[in-house]
């Protein structure tokens, strides 16, 4: 029980955006606290309460008493925490209820140590595939994170999570056959510039007459419209011309 | 250049550029990244200029993913066409970036190294992006 942290939550009546703007301005953030068959609160905390459960050992996987007046006091966890896209500052969080004497599903970060000699000396790229691991354990022996030696990795080999060691606190419930972090000969740049560049040509190739094709279309139906134009105009005369002469004749015969 | 290897329709309308990234707006792949502040078209050539620019400067140091995929043709008519007798032939390709989106990732190299050659690939985009780093999620709280 010594990482229990204990944060003051107050209750939020109203859950409209404005509402949720004027928290932040004052520097707090909007939460939720949901679980255990218990009915969701929405709540408000103080943002430097995150920011201090952020930085402690154990970071989203803390073990939380939440205090909502004196009355109510709830053990919870960090469930999910929403940051701003653009500024990374926290809008919203998540908390989860959790029962003390109960295994909960956390995931726990994964941690490299030592250079592989692939790196070294055999001038590989080191490849961090997985950096976290789905565990299940009690929520008073969860892992701050788990240390994967890879000093001994060649070119082409890599370490999955059936090799990590296993010990009776927690049970690792990622996929065996998932691989954490792999050593890879880097990729030669030069010849996918050859490859592209021949790319780029066919495209011009095929393009260039396409192009072509429809300029002179283009032309000869601008051409075919134009002689058109001059018929019709042609017509027109000769509709005028025609009428002229039956008003003469109108005329004369007046 | 990318395009797509195979389309349902050759010629699509222009759409809207509004919104933000919903999808592909975290680092998933890489520690470093280049996340778009502005919504806009990103053609094929401008992605290859950045990816060019990147891997230049690490000299095969590290491994860069593009994140980013021009799957929408961009048509035109050619020059000196009257209006009418149809829409334009595909010209290039490009993707509708909107702002949040990360362009490129980057791991293996140095944080200096990767601020560089991040920085090459902005000039060749036509808009404002900022560099971001695994580490600083969550630490300019």
């Amino acid at each position: 029980m010594e990482n229990l942290i204990t944060i003051n939550a107050e209750l939020r009546k109203e859950i409209s955006k404005q509402a949720r703007k004027g928290l932040r301005a004052q520097g707090k953030i909007p939460a939720i606290l949901y679980g255990i068959t218990a009915e969701s609160i929405p709540i408000a905390v103080n943002l430097s309460d995150i920011k201090g459960i952020l930085k402690s050992e154990n970071k989203e996987n803390s073990l939380l008493r939440i205090t909502q007046g004196e009355k109510s006091k709830f053990d919870a966890m960090i469930k999910d925490i929403q940051y701003d896209y653009l500024s990374d500052h926290i809008i919203h969080v998540d908390f989860i209820r959790i029962d003390l004497n109960k295994p909960v599903e956390v995931e726990v970060p994964v941690v490299l140590e030592g250079e592989p000699i692939g790196v070294k000396t055999e001038d590989g790229l080191l490849e961090f595939i997985s950096r976290e691991v789905l565990v299940r354990s009690l929520p008073t022996s969860i892992p701050k994170e788990i240390r994967v030696d890879i000093s001994a990795l060649h070119i082409g080999q890599s370490i999955k999570v059936e090799t990590l060691a296993k010990t009776e606190a927690y049970q690792i419930l990622s996929l065996a056959n998932t691989v954490i972090c792999a050593v890879a000969a880097k990729a030669k740049e030069e010849v996918v510039e050859v490859e592209e560049v021949v790319e780029e040509a066919v495209e011009g190739a095929e393009a260039a007459p396409e192009a072509a094709a429809g300029l002179e279309k283009a032309k000869e139906t601008d051409k075919d419209k134009d002689k058109g134009k001059d018929k019709d105009k042609d017509k027109d005369k000769d509709k005028d011309k025609g009428k002229d002469k039956d008003k003469g004749k109108g005329k004369k015969e007046g | 250049m990318l395009m797509p290897a195979k389309v349902k329709h050759r010629k699509v309308f222009r759409g809207k550029r509004r919104g933000i990234a919903t999808k592909g707006n975290t680092l998933e792949f890489g520690d470093f990244g280049l996340q778009s502040l502005e919504n806009d078209w990103i053609t094929a050539r401008q992605i290859e200029a950045g990816r060019v620019a990147i891997n230049r400067f690490i000299k095969r140091g590290g491994k860069l993913w593009v994140r980013v995929f021009p799957f929408k043709p961009v048509t035109k008519k050619p020059v000196e066409v009257r209006m009418g007798k149809g829409k334009g032939d595909p010209e290039f390709w490009v993707d509708v970036i909107k702002r949040g989106r990360v362009l490129y990732e980057l791991e293996g190299v140095s944080e200096s190294l990767a601020r560089d050659a991040m920085k090459l690939a902005q000039r060749k985009l036509p808009i404002k992006t900022r560099f971001i780093s695994r580490t600083q999620i969550g630490a300019g709280l």
